[in-house]
């Protein structure tokens, strides 16, 4: 009779268990809708800025030196410092992660992996701005 | 007997309900299982952003002090002069460990007139805002 009462006990907290995992699931209203519209990804990445991606992964100075002018370096310097403030001195992945372009002004952007000044692990983002086909800019 | 019924399945409820909610924020803050899709802390960021729901973009940055939160609230209210947003567009991100990047780009139509498009990088910490760029 005990043992019929304790399994009965717990087959109802179970059931009860169950049904509030359904209830939160149920109430969850997901993330929050984005009320403006978006506007088209690009369906490739940019060349110009595959070459500054592809000379970040190189390590090769040289070639970023050739791709953009000395603001436009001083910008990305500024972009490539991990999230505790210390340049990024170690890149080992640089990544297209999705573009878009409107009235002749294209957005690239990339995330970056590696090992900043300080030996911590990093992950940093980072957007190219390209204008008439030359780089105008990163964010 | 019914009433110890209720009270169980009750008790079991609650639980379930509370562990449910505890193990998804744990999950979602320390970055668990994390993909390369779009961050739900981050979308609602973005979008309190571009509504200056300046109380909404503070829930969702690390607590900052009195003086933080009145600068951040007089550039919402100046903002909203300023431009009017026309688009928001997710370019993509990464997690590594407990970070997460979110790329945005922003497309705004100034008060002159002209329509702007700027990109966003937000870094995201245990599903708060750390860093804008």
């Amino acid at each position: 009779m005990n043992e019929t009462r304790a399994v009965l006990v717990l087959t109802l907290f179970v059931f009860g268990l169950v049904s509030g995992v359904v209830v939160n699931r149920l109430l969850d209203t997901g993330p929050r809708a984005n009320p403006y519209p978006s506007l088209d990804r690009l369906d490739t990445e940019p060349q110009q800025s595959a070459q500054l991606a592809a000379a970040l992964s190189n390590n090769d100075p040289k070639s970023l030196a050739g791709l953009m002018d000395n603001d436009t370096l001083g910008s990305l310097r500024d972009a490539l410092m991990s999230p505790m403030g210390a340049p990024l001195v170690d890149i080992r992945n640089v990544k297209f992660v999705g573009g878009t372009t409107k009235s002749g002004k294209t957005l690239a952007g990339y995330i970056v992996n590696g090992k900043d000044a300080q030996g911590s692990d990093a992950i940093i983002g980072f957007v190219i701005d390209i204008e008439h086909g030359q780089i105008v800019g990163v964010n | 007997m019914i009433r110890t019924a209720i009270g169980v399945v009750s008790v079991g409820m609650v639980l379930g309900y509370i562990l449910t909610a505890f193990v998804i924020t744990v999950v979602s803050d320390q970055g668990w299982f994390a993909s390369s899709g779009e961050s739900p802390q981050a979308r609602a960021y973005m979008v309190a952003l571009l509504q200056r729901e300046a109380e909404n973009v503070a829930a969702l940055r690390p607590q900052q002090d009195i003086v933080s939160q009145a600068m951040a609230q007089q550039a919402s209210q100046q903002s909203t002069q300023q431009a009017k947003p026309l688009s928001l567009t997710y370019l993509g991100g990464a997690s590594q460990g407990v970070f997460s990047v979110q790329i945005y780009a922003v497309e705004v139509r100034a008060n002159d007139g002209t329509q702007q498009l700027f990109p966003l990088a937000l870094t995201l910490l245990g599903g708060k805002v750390v860093g804008t760029r």
